[in-house]
Parts: structure tokens; sequence; C-alpha cells
């Protein structure tokens, strides 16, 4: 079920009406729910970011799907990239004045995962936008209608599963 | 094109709504793990709540079923209450820190039972735990009981190892260092050799012994002016060379001396170490009390400093930089890493706690108690003032008639203090095994008083016990002593101890807490100490004396021989630089008195 979720999410964001650029810069904001601890803080305000633009928003939750796995499997990563910066002198003020605040501190940057997960997406939203947005305009005018000729995708759509899911979850 | 999606407005506030909504939902689930978790850190065992109750708008929270494990024993909870309520200030909750104001609690108990062990697993990342460091305390603080069996045996000297002998290896030293010096000032004088110069200037003496300006012409006598005063010059060098390793010679003997005088003293260490490896008993007061008492102190003062580690770990002086392991998720932990500063908020604060109860009966613990607790705090130098606390009992019905506890954790900076006093009168004190003895003392019921400071490593402190009348209860169920010498010795102890009515037993705390030192103080000690003086002081003597012989025998003759190593390379050595510089004397008169012949002649001098 979960796969047949993350196919459906995958072309529900692939063939959706948004441009390339949305797609891709839903899928780049979407990788900060996987990327990063789901329950932080900075993780609404980017919900909140994501809503009220434009992007797309099953580009977004396409994003959170791929980006979920490689956020456990980089975990070590994160961490040694947050305690890196936690331990900058020059940074503690900043870090200082983050715990000792209301409200900021809520965002847990003083955490080294979150602290270096975040920084991590951040870095790496532009580069992932470009690409993903690359991607998506190369599936649509490339692989969607090859895709579709598959007898595999063809069978798939031909099962009563897929109806009952399509009943349930239209895409 | 547009980039703002305002009719996602609606749906963005019913999400975040819903986010708050489950947020609130699951508060007191989050709140119950946070107190057990935390708890659980921080008393080093378990730490279970059965409910807590956040109350968001009134900043109220309660904790009901909260039951705190004894470390030192995972089946008995060292405090339970049934309920317990914290105002908690909302602003510092904003900051992610816990600010408590006021507390109140109900139904406080003591002991209570566990159903199941409250024991937690020892984490690799926990370095030294609090009871690691507790149990070695102990260890380092017991001392063997008070032995009498070896009295009755054979003393076996044979068991003295000559390698662990101090002395002896001190005399190996001095013998090594006497041969190594003589051995290099040896050399240096062969490398330095002054024969060649003195034969030299002898061949010059020689030559112009019998010359005069006749027969050297004037240029030849002042040739022979400047020869001669290049050689005095040449024989003046080697003289201060000579003279340096006479002082140098000096020196090493003074060295030696040095090492040999250290002796003595490593010696006495190994008559200490010999008599120590035959268990002899000791009839010094000092030694007495803590093989007496030594268990049951160690067992006591233990579990106060199982709390003073405690609070050196979780509540860390200094305004420093520091990390904890982050919150426990599905994902890694990380690691938090907080950042103090003054006149802000600590992470935990309570500001005052004031606990009143009663407990009812006719038992030994009914009565009133007041307990205040003024200022904890997880960062003291943030919060800028000591934790102080106070717990008394009044209205006891029967039991203790006083109890006064105070204590004060002083961790704002380096070195950290702590300091407790308590004074508990009438109560039942604990009952005293004594250590080799095979029985024990009950001191029924009496004062005990305790004074500890703890200032960074060092440990100080005194826990007195005083009982007005004691009972001694001898163990019938001990084997019978193995002969009838020893059973003797034993009868005699205890129809010393049997006449002894009040005890007062002190013990003195020092050192650190990882190397303590214990000295016992107690008027059981000095009738022991009597009894056995009295009824051994003959047999102990005699062994004694016959370590001291076997130990002065393993060591003597290498003394010895360090000595005559030491006195040879100085005898040598000091020969050897006399005959140089008896020879280098004559030729250097030799060459003087040449010299004034030849500068009398007019033109030359």
């Amino acid at each position: 079920m979960l796969i047949l979720q993350f196919l459906q999410q995958l072309f529900k964001a692939l063939n959706s009406e948004g441009t390339p650029g949305q797609v891709g810069m839903g899928m780049a904001i979407g990788l900060c729910f996987g990327l990063t601890p789901l329950v932080s803080l900075h993780n609404l305000v980017v919900l909140a970011a994501a809503m009220l633009t434009t992007v797309s928003m099953p580009g977004v939750f396409l994003g959170w799907a791929i980006a979920t796995p490689l956020g456990f499997a980089l975990d070590p990563l994160f961490d040694r990239l947050g305690m890196a910066l936690l331990t900058q002198d020059a940074l503690a003020p900043f870090f200082t004045w983050v715990v000792n605040t209301p409200v900021v501190a809520l965002s847990r940057l003083n955490n080294s995962i979150v602290l270096g997960s975040l920084v991590a997406w951040l870095l790496l939203l532009l580069p992932m936008f470009f690409v993903f947005r690359v991607l998506v305009a190369r599936y649509r005018a490339d692989v969607y209608a090859y895709v579709q000729k598959w007898k595999v995708v063809q069978a798939l759509k031909g099962t009563r599963m897929w109806d009952l899911y399509q009943t349930l979850w239209p895409s | 094109m547009r980039y703002i999606r305002w009719k996602a407005l609606l749906p963005l506030s019913v999400t975040l709504s819903l986010i708050a909504l489950v947020s609130v939902f699951f508060a007191d689930r989050a709140l119950k793990f946070a107190v057990e978790a935390g708890g659980t850190a921080a008393v080093g065992a378990r730490v279970d709540l059965a409910r807590a109750v956040l109350g968001l708008l009134d900043g109220h929270v309660t904790l009901e079923g909260l039951q705190v494990t004894d470390p030192n024993s995972p089946m008995t909870n060292l405090v339970e209450l049934e309920e317990l309520v914290f105002d908690v200030g909302i602003l510092p909750a904003l900051e992610r820190k816990v600010v408590i104001d006021t507390v109140a609690a109900r139904g406080i108990r003591f002991g209570t039972p566990r159903a199941t062990s409250g024991a937690i697993p020892k984490r690799e990342s926990d370095g030294e735990t609090s009871s690691e460091v507790i149990a070695n305390f102990k260890r380092q603080i017991k001392v063997p009981p008070l032995n009498l069996s070896t009295l009755t045996q054979s003393v076996n000297v044979d068991a003295i190892s000559a390698d662990s002998l101090a002395a002896l290896r001190a005399a190996r030293h001095a013998q090594a260092y006497a041969d190594t010096a003589r051995a290099k000032l040896l050399a240096d004088l062969a490398a330095a050799d002054p024969r060649p110069a003195i034969d030299s200037a002898e061949a010059l003496a020689q030559r112009l012994a019998s010359a005069n300006v006749r027969t050297l012409g004037l240029a030849g006598a002042r040739q022979a002016v400047t020869d001669v005063r290049r050689a005095l010059r040449d024989l003046d060098v080697i003289d201060d060379r000579l003279r340096a390793f006479d002082a140098e010679t000096r020196g090493n003997a003074a060295g030696l001396q040095d090492k040999l005088a250290a002796i003595p003293a490593a010696r006495t260490a190994d008559y200490a170490y010999a008599r120590s490896l035959l268990r002899l008993p000791t009839f010094d007061v000092p030694s007495v009390g803590p093989q007496l008492f030594s268990d049951l102190i160690a067992e006591q003062m233990a579990g106060v400093l199982y709390w003073a580690h405690r609070a050196e770990r979780y509540l860390p002086p200094g305004l420093q930089r520091r990390t904890q392991p982050g919150p426990p998720r599905v994902r890694a932990s990380g690691t938090d890493v907080l950042f103090p500063k003054e006149r802000v908020y600590p992470k935990f604060l309570m500001r005052l706690a004031e606990l009143s109860l009663t407990l009812g009966g006719e038992g030994a613990s009914a009565g009133r108690y007041d307990a205040t607790i003024v200022g904890l705090t997880s960062q003291p130098a943030v919060y800028g003032a000591p934790t102080t606390f106070t717990v008394s009992r009044t209205d006891g019905q029967q039991g203790p008639t006083d109890i006064r506890v105070a204590g004060l954790f002083d961790h704002r900076s380096e070195p950290a203090r702590d300091t407790l006093s308590a004074r508990l009168a009438g109560i039942t004190l604990p009952n005293f095994p004594l250590g080799g003895l095979g029985g024990s003392v009950v001191l029924g019921t009496g004062y005990s008083e305790v004074r500890l400071t703890r200032s960074g490593e060092q440990l100080s402190g005194r826990w007195t016990w005083r009982a007005p009348r004691v009972t001694w209860v001898r163990d019938s169920m001990r084997p019978a002593p193995a002969n009838a010498r020893m059973a003797f010795v034993e009868d005699a102890l205890w129809r010393a101890i049997g006449r002894i009515d009040s005890v007062e037993i002190v013990a003195e705390i020092g050192g650190t807490l990882r190397t303590p030192t214990l000295g016992v103080r107690t008027n059981v000690a000095t009738a022991v100490g009597s009894a056995l003086r009295e009824q051994l002081g003959d047999e102990v003597r005699r062994a004694e004396q016959q370590v001291r012989a076997r130990v002065d025998e393993l060591v003597e003759a290498k003394v010895a021989e360090a000595r005559a190593a030491g006195d040879q390379a100085r005898a040598q050595v000091t020969a050897r630089i006399a005959d140089e510089r008896a020879r280098l004397e004559v030729q250097k008169q030799a060459l003087e008195a040449r010299l004034r012949e030849l500068t009398r002649i007019p033109g030359i001098g």
C-alpha cells in the first residue's frame, strides 16, 4: 500500500497542473519535512510557506516521501555538521540568543540533529530546486507517454485494487 | 504569475489549529514522559509517574502517583507522592524552560516497596556512574576487620619477599648511582688526560734547568720565558679542571649520602609492609576504630555522597557551554548544547517549595514534618544563588524528639561547594557489626549528628553517633575459634567491651571522593586496644621483632654494599685526582722558579 501511495504521489506530482518550476520548488521544500526531525517548529513555518505560495503541494509531499529515508540515513552526518556549528565560538552569541528567547527557543536549534539537518536542507534548497525542475521537465517531455505504454502500468491500472484505490484516494 | 495562494489561508489556519489541538492532546503524555526521563537521569534509578496533567491556561501542573526509586535499593521507593501540584511560569515555558513558583504535595511516603525493579541499565555514554564512584569510595574506605586468627599461627617470615622491600630497592639504586658516578668520572678523567701537558712541562723544566743567557742567547731566553709562561697557563687550566673533578666527586658523594639517608625511612615502611603480611592485630586505637566500624560507616557515608555526586553532575557550576543527550525520538537524538547566560531563566528552577506533612498514628515516624527547598535549579550560575534546603520534625508522638537537616549546594562557580548538617536526637541508631569480633553492638536510641562539606574534590566531615545505653550481642552462630588460645583472647575482648554502657563513635572523613580517608574515634576502640595489649602484647611484639629481623637481614647486606661501593668510588677518584695534582704542582713550582731566574736577566723581564 505504501508503494502504491508513493507511486500515486509521484504521478500526481509529476502530472499536475503546476509548472516544472512549481513542482521542483515544491519537491525541494518538501525535502525539509523528511530531512529534518518532523516535530520541529521550523517545519510549521515551512508548511505555512508551502501552503501560502503557489508551489505544487503534491510536489511537497513527493519531496517529503523521497527525503524521509534519507533523513534517517544521514542523521550521523547532520549530527556532525550541527555539532561543528554549535561549538563555533563565533556563533555562540547567536545560539545563546536562540535558546534564551521566547518562542525562538522552541525551535530546538541547539540540538545537533535539528540544526545540522536544517542547515543541510537550506544549503540544498536551491540546487535541488534546479535539479528537480529539470527532471520534471524532462519527464513530461520524454518519459510520461513512454511509461503509460508499459504493460505493467496498464496491467496495474486494470486491476480491481487500482479501481478501489482510485475510489478511496482519487488522483 | 501569482506567487501567493491567498485561498490557502483558511486551510493553513485549520491545519495549524489541528496541530495545536493534537499538541494539547499529547501534552500530558509528553510531560509524563519528560518527568520520567529527566527524573530517571537525575536520580540514577527509575522515576515512574501514573499521570501528568498540564493546565495550559492556568499554568498548573499536576503529577499523580510519582514514584522515585531508591538507587541503592531498586525494589524500594525513596519517596512516593500521591499528588504534586506546581505553578509553572508560562513565559519561561516559551523558552523551553521550567520555572516552578510554588509546589504543593499530598500523600508523601518514604521507603515504600515497588512492584518492579527500578534499576536502570548503564549506558556506555554515561561514563563513570555515581554508583560506580560510590562503590569505589566504599572499597577505598573499608579496611579489613580485626583478625585474631594469625596470632595463634607461627610467624612465617619467608613470606616477606626481598623484591617487595623498598629499602632494598633504595640500596640497589644507591649502589648503581655510585658505580655510574665512578665510571663517568674516571672516563672524564681519561678523556681530559692531564699527563701529556704535565710531561711536556716537566721536559721544559728539565731543558731549562741548566740553561742561562749565555747558552740561550737573548732571543733564546725571551723564547724560553714565553714557553714557560704558556706551559704555566696550560697547567693552570688543567689544575682548574682537576679541581672541578674534585668538586664533582664531592657532589656525587653528597648525592650518594642523600640516597643512603633515605634508606631508614624506606626500611620503616618495609617493617609496616612486612607486618601487614602477617596480619597482626594492632593495639593502636586510631587503627582499631576503622577495623571495627569502617564497613557500616562506609555504607552510611556513601548514601550521602551519592547525592553529592549526582548534584555535581546535574547542577554543574559555571556558565560554560555544556552538552547533554538530545530528546529521545525515532530518529537519532543528537546532542543538545546549552548556552547558559546570566540574568535569564535557567533550564529548570524551583524557586520555593514549602512542604508540610503530618504522618498520623503512634509509630516512630508519626509527627509533623516541614521541608523547605529554595532555588533548586539545573543551572546555578544562571540563577545566581545557592540551593538550600531544610527538613525538620516536630510533634513526634514517639521516636525522634528532634530532627533538623539543613543543606546547601553552592554550584555557582568552581569549586562547587556542598554542605550538609543534620542533627537527629532520640532516633533508633543502626546496629554496628563489630568487624572481626563476631558480634554487634545494638546502639538503641541515641543521637546522631552529621556535618559534611565538599568543596570541589575535597571532602571533610564528621559523623557522630552517641548511644547512652547499648547492648552487646555476640554471634552465637559463629564457628568457635580454631584453638583455645584464640577463644581465650576473644573471650577477654568480649569481657572488656561488655563493660561499656555508653558508646560514642566519631567518624572523621577527609581526602577526596575518589581517594577518601577515614578516621574513627570511639571508646570501643580504646577498650579493644587495651584488652588486646593486655592479652596479646608479648606475642605481637615477638612477631614484630621477627619481622624486623627478617627485613634487616634482607636489607642490611645490600646497604653495606652500596655504602662500600660509594666509599670505594670516592677513594679511587680522589686518589687519582690527588696524584695528578701533586705532579702538576711540582712541575708548576719548577717552572715558576725558572721563570723567576730568567726574568731577572736585564732586557728579558
